[in-house]
């Protein structure tokens, strides 16, 4: 039983996503610099949102695993010398080291303490960046043309090559989390998300489907703070362990789409970048008006937007849940 | 006169749940009433709903002839009503004085102070420096009492006071019951322990499913119409 | 030799300061169960106030910092009335999405009204006396100051919260809150007098920063950072644990410094991890 909006709604993704693929050829290279920018926030918010909205792990030290991921990529990249592919792979993999390692250290901690210490943890990441040598200490590295070249002679190009990397990782980063949410562990997730103790009286081990929802983010995070870096192509502690533009806005969109859903992200992303358009100029206003919006969505919709049209339209646009008697996918 | 609480028509919802169905019970000044039912028949609700602490309800309740039915937790104590919780429902960190003392701060001014409460139960003397978490299930059932006797109640709802409690306990706890009663105080008493509970009653009201099967003085029924109204046979 | 000493002595004066900051956040987190994460913006905008007290209205410090208190308090039962309190129902994820909202607007809102400059506040004098010690050790008169009265807010909370009927009914709330309503407690009003006193010790931590340390709009989050490190060292419930915890992170900070200006903050966090790492519960946890 799909209404009409529904319908509306799934058609519009899909159109969606297909205007995303074609993007490179229909597009100016300035709107592909707004959608890499879009999907890139994207990303961040579906994992943040598998993190907090999923796992109920409340972190606000997101930005850190950019950062890892950043500066591991230098390193492999611009000081061991490795292919790019390779570098990638291991920065990766650095992030997944750290993020059990940060999970280890800040689990016992309840919701606001944990939320709190990660965002020690990133601060005290961040400053130790900022000493690295060989990685430009505080004023940061730039990646050498030579590197950049490898993604396209000509300035489009590259960038429309980055746009794939990125569009590639959004749907990545969609597909797993997609992927996860319909796995026994997701089940678990879903059951966390509805009650806590309900899910560990029900047999759900709560501890191990959170520490994968931390655990699984990481490596993604860390992605994407890789193709940040070929965005903008260098690194620095301020830009890469940035908490405003990878935790503060990340939060912002989550919060407002709507915490804990697949669609959420998506549509908080897009009214993200549209009040950016529109109050972008007013500096200061345009951050203040973001925190006002988040705190009266979370007072008056905890569920966000999606979570106001969810409830006119009955159902999910992205199915997720099987139905119970007929076995399809709701 | 009117009588101290009087319950007309009164309806217990959690959301969407009816938990209690239209009740009707009333506590005469210096009465003792006792409500028993099975689990989940809706007695705690009931109680609950006396002291102002469900979602919602429909209905009236009385206290000494005023409508309270919208008034706050709060209010109510203050007015003379007094709850000894299901569970005792301590502060487990507090000492066993503070936990007291906590009844004097909500209650009604007036003659019971901690010798009082001391005086009934000696051993909350001896352990009044101890936090609340550090005693025995009957010490702290003892604690509840004190705490809601400290209000200085003229209505006092007791629900299951000797849950988990060994009978020799029980026996120590009951005691107590009289000597609150001689100070002139009401009370309804929900107890799992019927016979106990209605040997104390002047009036006695039985619930199933949210419902009043049977109400009445014990004197005037037989064991199998409790049993019948009790199970719902 | 006297050198160290001398830097030992400073830097538990300025654990003083710490401890302050630390203070109405261990209030909050023991009693309303919450972070807020504008705890730091807040101490910074009460920073802010002192300088539009002192400089744009011409009041001496002292009289400026006295008006601090009750608008701090104010501001405190404000924000727990309005804003927080509204939050009570939701869970803790929630309400700290609401501080972090919060944070952000205070950060920015300071940002449009004063500028990015770095700011101090002038006292008459004040800030540059020093007491003569021996040899060759000064103390500060106002780091010393600041220190005194560190002390007598943690007294003076002990007092209230563990001597008054008004503190064993906040503690009540902050043990079990369900009993709390079963047993006629007024938990709202409550919940907002205890944040009244976290009002209270915000306006003295920004008003005595604002005559020590240069200050920002952005300085909040460093000092939110420094108050939850202050307060997991401590320990639930601990407050004179907070000024030892607070003198642990500025000596770290201190040493951190004489090693590197670089490695002043980065000193402070890693002590933290290190001592969190192996005292999860903190140094003085009370239950
Ligand atoms: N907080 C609640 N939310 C939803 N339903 C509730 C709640 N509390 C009680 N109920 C329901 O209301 C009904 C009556 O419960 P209540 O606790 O009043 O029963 P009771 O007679 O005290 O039982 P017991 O002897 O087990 O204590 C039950 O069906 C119960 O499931
Ligand atoms: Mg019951």
């Amino acid at each position: 039983m799909t209404s009409g909006l529904v319908l509306f709604g799934r058609i519009a993704l899909a159109l969606g996503l297909i205007g995303l693929c074609a993007a490179p050829v229909l597009f100016s290279p300035a709107m592909l610099v707004l959608l890499t920018q879009a999907l890139t926030m994207l990303t961040l918010a579906m994992l943040w949102n598998l993190v907090a909205g999923y796992g109920n792990v409340m972190v606000i030290g997101q930005h850190a695993f950019v950062g890892i991921g950043a500066y591991a990529f230098y390193g492999f990249a611009m000081l061991a010398g490795w292919h790019m592919a390779v570098a990638l792979s291991a920065a990766m993999a650095v992030t997944l080291v750290c993020g059990i390692a940060v999970y280890a250290m800040l689990y016992r901690l309840r919701t606001a303490y944990l939320a709190v210490g990660s965002w020690v943890v990133a601060e005290t990441l961040m400053l130790i960046a900022s000493r690295l040598p060989g990685f430009g200490g505080g004023s940061g590295a730039s990646l050498p043309t030579s590197l950049l070249r490898s993604l396209g002679v000509r300035a489009p190009e590259r960038l429309s090559t980055i746009y794939i990397l990125v569009l590639g990782m959004a749907v990545l980063a969609f597909g797993l989390i997609w992927a996860l949410m319909r796995s026994r562990i997701g089940l678990g997730l879903a059951a966390l998300r509805d009650s806590e103790e309900g899910a560990a009286v029900a047999g759900v081990n709560t501890r191990l489907v959170r520490a994968a929802s931390f655990i699984l983010a990481a490596p993604m995070v860390g992605l994407v703070g890789v193709l940040i870096t070929l965005q903008k192509g260098r690194i620095s502690h301020v830009a890469s362990f940035s908490m405003l533009d990878w935790t503060i806005y990340v939060l912002f969109i989550v919060v407002i789409g709507g915490l804990g859903s697949l669609e959420g992200p998506i549509i908080g992303t897009l009214v993200f970048f549209l009040l950016r358009e529109v109050l972008q100029d007013y500096g200061t206003l345009y951050l203040i008006t973001l925190g006002a919006i988040s705190i009266v969505v979370v007072l008056f919709a905890p569920k966000g937007l999606w979570g106001l049209a969810r409830r006119k339209l009955g159902c999910d646009l992205i199915p997720l849940t099987h139905d119970p008697k007929t076995g399809d996918l709701r | 006169m009117s009588a101290l609480l009087e319950l007309r028509d009164l309806n217990v919802f959690y959301g969407a749940f009816h938990s209690v169905h239209g009740i009707n019970i009333t506590c005469q000044e210096g009465e003792i009433v006792s409500l028993i039912g099975a689990n989940g028949a809706g007695k705690s609700s009931t109680l609950r709903a006396i002291i102002g602490q469900v979602p919602r309800i429909t209905g009236e309740m009385r206290f000494d002839g005023e409508d309270m039915s919208k008034c706050s937790t709060p209010d109510r104590i203050a007015s003379g009503i007094a709850l000894v919780p299901e569970g005792r429902r301590l502060f487990p960190n507090l000492t066993v004085e503070e936990n007291l003392m906590i009844g004097a701060y909500t209650g009604r001014p007036g003659p019971i102070g901690l010798k009082d409460v001391y005086a009934i139960f000696p051993v909350l003397l001896e352990r009044r420096k101890q936090f609340a978490r550090q005693l025995s299930g009957g010490q702290q059932q003892m604690v509840a009492i004190g705490r809601a006797l400290m209000m200085n109640p003229r209505l006092v709802l007791f629900d299951e006071i000797s849950l988990g409690l060994s009978p020799k306990i029980i026996g120590d706890i009951y005691e107590v019951l009289p000597r609150i009663r001689d100070r002139g105080l009401s009370m309804i008493l929900v107890e799992q322990d019927i016979s106990r509970s209605l040997a104390m009653a002047d009036h006695f009201v039985c619930m199933l499913e949210g419902r009043i099967s049977l109400a009445g003085r014990p004197a005037d029924v037989t064991r199998a119409q409790i049993a019948a109204s009790y199970f719902g046979d | 030799m006297t050198g160290l000493l001398d830097q030992i002595i400073q830097a538990s004066l300025l654990g003083g300061l710490y401890a302050i900051f630390a203070l109405g956040l261990a209030i909050s987190v023991g009693v309303l169960k919450f972070i807020n994460v504008a705890h730091g913006d807040l101490i910074v905008a009460m920073s802010f106030l002192m300088l539009t007290l002192t400089e744009s209205l011409g009041l001496p410090a002292p009289i400026a910092f006295a008006l601090l208190i009750p608008i701090g308090a104010g501001m405190g039962w404000l924000l727990q009335y309005g804003l927080f309190q509204r939050a009570a129902s939701q869970n803790e994820l929630q309400i700290i999405l609401i501080t972090f909202g919060l944070s952000v607007i205070l950060q920015n809102g300071l940002l449009g009204i004063y500028g990015a400059d770095t700011r101090k506040v002038t006292a008459g004098g004040i800030e540059l006396a020093s007491l003569h010690l021996f040899g060759n050790i000064n103390i500060g008169v106002l780091p010393l100051i600041i220190f005194a009265t560190a002390c007598v807010l943690i007294a003076g909370l002990e007092q209230l919260l563990y001597r008054t009927g008004l503190g064993v009914k906040i503690r009540a709330i902050a043990d079990a809150p369900e009993a709390a309503r079963l047993v006629g407690l007024k938990v709202a009003g409550l919940m907002a007098i205890a944040m009244a006193l976290v009002g209270i010790t915000e306006a003295v931590s920004g008003g005595l920063m604002s005559i020590w340390t240069n200050f920002d709009p952005s300085s909040g989050s460093s000092r939110l950072l420094i108050a939850f490190e202050v307060v997991v060292l401590a320990g639930l419930g601990s407050f004179w644990g907070v000024l030892v915890g607070g003198i642990i992170i500025a000596l770290a900070q201190t040493f951190g410094g004489m090693v590197d200006s670089a490695y002043q903050v980065l000193a402070g966090h890693i002590v933290f991890l290190i001592l969190f790492l192996a005292r999860p519960q903190g140094l003085f946890p009370k239950t």
